[in-house]
């Protein structure tokens, strides 16, 4: 069977986005017992938009009740569950086995995945969290392909395993490197990334750390294209993408790239040419460097960033498509500068990109040279169909 | 209440038995981490002269398993339980499993150093196929008195040593050693520390074969609050001695027995300057926000 290609959404837009790009499930976040206090902004309506718009595409949404609560944070939490349910949510993720069991006491028809952070990495353990209503779980990030292969052998239990995004350098549920640095707690959804910081090491007293190359614990992001086709073979049940803090850009192009691979290994097109193609629009995305992870081999230098500040962000997204118009204009928002004569990709779902050159842009039916207020409204002439929400960026190499 | 302790070596035992612990906690080969490792023959050795001592044994199997352990793991359970060892202390949950599996009569002690945070969440274990709880190191204490009043007889407190921050299973410190073109034998042993460039801290860090971890700086000890956990039902509490000094850990457990007999000692005057309460009167719960 196909696996779920599962993407994160921060705000209902990106949840829109993902499904319509191709993701079978998105996962989000709610205003309370969820992770990523930031990126959880979904208010109850708005996950039941997302799920009356998933239902359209024959998708789901899942919705993180990650958080590890600490009596304080329990109350309410009853209410919560069931109000999902009614909205229709496919699946709680959870990092609590009282949750799970909670949940599926009391609100039977969501389905409970058992969150990375319980860093489950073998099929005894699996076995165990059976007895708390676990439907699914989602494989601790340090299980390597071959692990992988005896844990979906020996266990019936649907897995999920990370495939693209950002990692925890450490067990997850278990750091509480923040709590000690900040007084926030990680497990709570406040965790300050204190991994990425920088430190200096000492030996006996004496530094051995280099002054212009201080230690740091900053682990490269996950990509995991080439091991896409091996965990397909091996049964695993969803492939999840990290990210819920990303840009809609960032989803779009991650969830079009991994779309397109997994259909065409489905459909037995090549595996290599399926690779390089998803990895050259990958490069379009806003990653930071990326590693194949514990997939291989126990991570070593070259998994981790040393040195670097920046997040590598990208300039290549310069506007989403809004509405087209009678007159053969289209009326795009900007998002980044962009000057006429560029060569643009255009970013719709279900097809191939798609490039031209920008000719001629317009403000309020004026020619303009140049683009550099985001979010302004400018229209410009794209010579083949577009539909609202598509996505508009520098033209690929 | 009962006082447990890493046992940094079989020397060691009837120094600790003299100080007053109840029970002993052993590293074990293959399966532990951070703690003095012991193969199958020496822990025969510790069960036997623990018997004599009237002391307790559990291991301490603190590793996550891979599934090619699982076997192993099982295999170790049924032997520590033939040789009369009285309990696990463990953090992956398939040792619940394994337990089962081996119909073993060992005590089974769900300790994830996190997780744990919560009544309800520790009341969850204790119905399904667990007999006691560590419960996580950054609770405040008015969140473990409630848990355990709630549990009682059933929740154990990390009590005494250097509370770990986190573990990874990547060898950090050897990479960078050869990012920077170092010789990676510098990451071995115990003189390792790290500190964040804005911070004055030093955190001990230990890399070791399959796991990282870093500790706090300060040595945390729960002395001054040991007759409160003991009134409000706390089944155990456990000492670490890693990167602990010498004797500290002894005069922690004189101590703590002392207390616990409302004898008074002066183990705080000396060692105040060094421990600390860890999470028992700080909250971690701000958020990005700062709210
Ligand atoms: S500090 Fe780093 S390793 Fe720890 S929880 Fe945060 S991101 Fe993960």
């Amino acid at each position: 069977m196909k696996p779920e290609l599962l993407a994160p959404a921060g705000d209902l837009a990106r949840a829109k986005t993902a499904i319509r790009f191709g993701a079978d499930a998105v996962y989000l976040g709610g205003k309370r017992f969820s992770l990523r206090s930031r990126a959880s902004n979904f208010e109850l309506e708005d996950i039941a938009e997302a799920v009356r718009f998933a239902k359209e595409y024959d998708a789901k949404i899942y919705v993180t009740v990650n958080m590890v609560p600490h009596d304080e944070d329990l109350q309410g939490l009853e209410v919560y569950l069931l109000a999902l349910e009614k909205c229709g949510v496919a699946a709680i993720i959870v990092a609590s086995l009282h949750i799970a069991l909670l949940s599926k006491k009391i609100a039977p028809a969501m389905e409970v995945h058992l969150s990375t952070q319980l860093s489950l990495t073998n099929s005894a353990a699996i076995e165990t969290v059976r007895r708390f209503g676990v439907d699914r779980v989602v494989l601790a990030r340090e299980v390597s392909l071959a692990q992988i292969e005896t844990i979906s052998s020996a266990s019936s239990m649907p897995l999920e395993v990370f495939i693209h995004g950002g990692m925890c350098v450490n067990l997850s549920g278990r750091c509480t490197l923040s709590n000690e640095m900040t007084l926030r707690d990680a497990n709570r959804g406040g965790c300050a990334q204190s991994c990425r910081w920088k430190y200096k090491l000492y030996r006996d007293q004496t530094e051995i750390s280099d002054p212009n190359c201080l230690f740091s614990m900053s682990s490269k992001d996950l990509l995991a294209i080439e091991e896409i086709p091996t965990l397909m073979k091996q049964g695993i049940s969803s492939f999840k993408i990290e990210g819920r803090m990303k840009s809609a850009y960032y989803i779009t192009v991650v969830v079009d790239a991994y779309r397109k691979l997994i259909d065409a290994i489905d459909q037995g097109e090549d595996e290599k040419e399926a690779i390089e193609k998803a990895r050259k629009m990958l490069m379009k995305a806003e990653n930071r460097p990326t590693s194949d992870g514990f997939f291989r081999t126990i991570p070593g230098a070259t998994h981790h960033l040393y040195g670097v500040n920046g997040e590598g962000i990208t300039q290549d997204f310069v506007a989403n498509v809004i509405e087209t118009h009678p007159n053969g204009r289209t009326s795009i928002l900007i998002r980044n500068n962009l000057p006429v004569h560029t060569e643009l990709d255009v970013l719709s779902p279900g097809n191939d990109v798609r490039s031209f050159t920008l000719e001629a842009m317009y403000r309020k039916g004026e020619a303009i040279e140049v683009a550099n207020l985001p979010m302004e409204v400018l229209d410009i002439e794209i010579p083949f169909r577009v539909e609202s929400g598509d996505f508009i960026r520098k033209k690929g190499s | 209440m009962r006082l447990l302790s890493i046992l940094r070596s079989i020397e060691h035992m009837q120094a600790l038995k003299d100080a007053g612990v109840d029970g002993i906690v052993l590293g074990v080969e293959g399966f532990s981490y951070r703690s003095p490792l012991y193969d199958l023959e020496q822990i025969k050795e510790v069960v036997d002269r623990a018997k004599s001592l009237g002391v307790s044994t559990y291991l301490h199997c603190n590793r996550m398993l891979d599934e090619e352990e699982i076997i192993p793991a099982l295999t170790l359970i049924q032997t520590i339980d033939a040789l009369g060892v009285d309990g696990i202390l463990f953090q992956d949950l398939a040792y619940v499993t394994l337990c089962e599996q081996a119909k073993a009569n060992l005590v089974r002690i769900y300790a994830p150093e996190a997780i744990l945070t919560s009544s309800p969440e520790v009341r969850t274990m204790l119905e399904n196929g667990v007999d006691h709880v560590m419960v996580a190191k950054e609770l405040t204490l008015d969140e473990v008195l409630k848990i355990a009043g709630e549990n009682p007889k059933k929740v154990g407190v990390f009590g005494f040593g250097h509370l770990p921050m986190s573990v990874s299973r990547r060898p950090l410190v050897k990479n960078y050693l050869d990012e920077i073109k170092k010789d990676r034998s510098l990451a071995d042993g115990f003189g390792l520390r790290l500190q964040e460039e804005k911070r004055a801290f030093l955190y001990p860090i230990l890399e070791e074969d399959k796991e990282t971890t870093i500790f706090q700086d300060r040595l945390f000890c729960v002395l001054p609050e040991l007759t409160k956990l003991q009134a409000n039902d706390v089944a155990f509490v456990l000492a670490d001695d890693v990167f602990v000094e010498e004797g500290m850990l002894t005069a922690f457990i004189h101590s703590a027995h002392n207390r616990m007999a409302q004898r008074e000692d002066d183990f705080m005057e000396r060692y105040a300057h060094v421990v600390t309460s860890g999470y028992f009167y700080k909250k971690t719960n701000l958020t990005k926000e700062g709210n």
